[in-house]
């Protein structure tokens, strides 16, 4: 409660041109929209580009900043709006079923495959085969922390969609775990 | 123990709420509601656990993500500075300015008429209270139609004001901000004011004129008046 008093402190002082605020704001959350945005556009170098004019965007538009929803969620939304228009643009959503199932090295099975990696690693790599949308999901419940209703706003879908997307998402990671081998037990 | 048999809508519900659930977000009825559906259906563990792999191997792949290097506010600042100077360097933006100036269209000429109204209100306010005491010849009486040779004195900038911005909200602003026209309307609804009774610094300018850009419900357009300042 007490950093949303201080993110909604610190947005009235950007708003009036503090520009020493901005950077207080930054060095709380660079870091964490860094890695949404590297997670969402797949590109480091995009991410840090992107990171940059989210934080740009805050400053501009501090004053209209409402505290309807917390800073943090207003943040991410910006994040996640310009990473989604920059996808758009490079039309990155090329990752289909087939190439997703594709984990393992050409010249091994899945029980191969299931044996050399640890399990957890493979998790990891399974998880990253989901697609943008659903990684969007995975990352901003399990990572950023963000209720359903946060993560409503920021990426601008109703609750209900918010709660059958994560649904979705972690059946297909069963899915594309069972091409590799790894039962998961669910669904 | 005997478990309830349960729906499948319903246990379809649960999981959909199950992440969140781990997770700690959900609000106190959720929680509840799931807590005790978990309760009554202790082979709903394995999900719990299953959702615990996911949470952790996710957390695991951001954190390896490398934090960007700390000069990049640095970056972020220049940005910043280069975003406020822009007004004053781009020949560009003063081009287009004066193309509106020379070309209005019926919206200006709209604007022309409500800015005269603007005027009378501020004539009505005793403009003078709004110019520092010691300011040389720093009355005037109208900011429309004379020539005001002291009212060149000082930082001067060139503005717009947003259509829908009142008088009332004008002249609030145009107060508080100690802003004072001293010459318009000009064609195309433009009003030439004084941003600072002496020439400001650069830096100083650009971000008087940055302030006044992010006041966008009073202020279409703010530039650096183009015949210079005194």
């Amino acid at each position: 409660m007490s950093t949303a008093i201080d993110d909604a402190h610190l947005l009235k002082r950007i708003a009036a041109g503090e520009e020493a605020a901005l950077r207080s704001l930054f060095g709380r959350y660079q870091v964490r929209v860094f890695r949404f945005a590297t997670r969402l556009v797949r590109n480091e170098a995009i991410a840090e580009e992107l990171t940059s004019e989210v934080f740009m965007e805050v400053w501009r538009n501090a004053s209209k900043f409402e505290g309807r929803a917390s800073a943090s969620t207003w943040i991410f939304s910006i994040a996640h709006n310009r990473g989604v228009s920059k996808l758009r643009k490079k039309r990155d959503e090329n990752w289909d079923e087939d190439s997703a199932l594709q984990i393992a090295d050409e010249g091994d099975d899945p029980e191969v495959t299931a044996q050399k990696t640890a399990k957890g690693e493979l998790l990891r790599t399974c998880i990253d085969k989901l697609s943008s949308e659903h990684r969007t999901i995975v990352d901003l419940a399990y990572y950023h922390e963000k209720s359903v209703s946060e993560i409503s706003e920021i990426i601008g879908v109703p609750p209900a969609t918010v709660k059958t997307r994560m649904f979705y998402a972690r059946k297909r990671l069963s899915e594309i775990m069972q091409h590799a081998g790894v039962d998961r037990g669910w669904p | 123990m005997s478990t309830t048999h349960s729906s499948p809508t319903e246990r379809e519900e649960i999981e959909m709420l199950l992440p969140w659930y781990v997770m700690g977000t959900l609000d106190a009825d959720e929680h509840a509601h799931v807590a005790a559906y978990l309760k009554a259906h202790p082979e709903m563990a394995a999900q719990v656990a299953l959702i615990n792999q996911e949470r952790a191997e996710t957390v695991a792949t951001n954190e390896a993500i490398q934090a960007p290097p700390a000069s990049a506010f640095d970056a972020l600042s220049a940005q910043i500075a280069n975003d406020a100077r822009a007004p004053s360097v781009a020949k560009g933006l003063w081009s287009r300015v004066t193309e509106f100036f020379q070309t209005p269209t019926p919206r200006a000429v709209q604007w022309a008429g409500a800015a005269a109204a603007v005027v009378v209100l501020l004539q009505a306010v005793a403009i003078t209270s709004l110019l520092p005491t010691d300011s040389p010849s720093t009355t005037y009486k109208t900011a429309s139609g004379e020539k005001a040779g002291p009212a060149q004195i000082g930082t001067l900038a060139m503005v717009q004001f947003t259509p829908s911005a009142t008088a009332a909200e004008i002249a609030a602003t145009l107060q508080s901000m100690k802003l004072v026209i001293v010459d318009g309307p000009l064609p195309g609804g433009l009003y030439k004011m004084r941003i600072a009774p002496t020439r400001l610094p650069e830096t100083e300018r650009a971000q008087r004129i940055a302030d006044m850009q992010s006041r966008q419900q009073i202020f279409s357009l703010v530039t650096p008046s183009g015949d210079g300042t005194q």
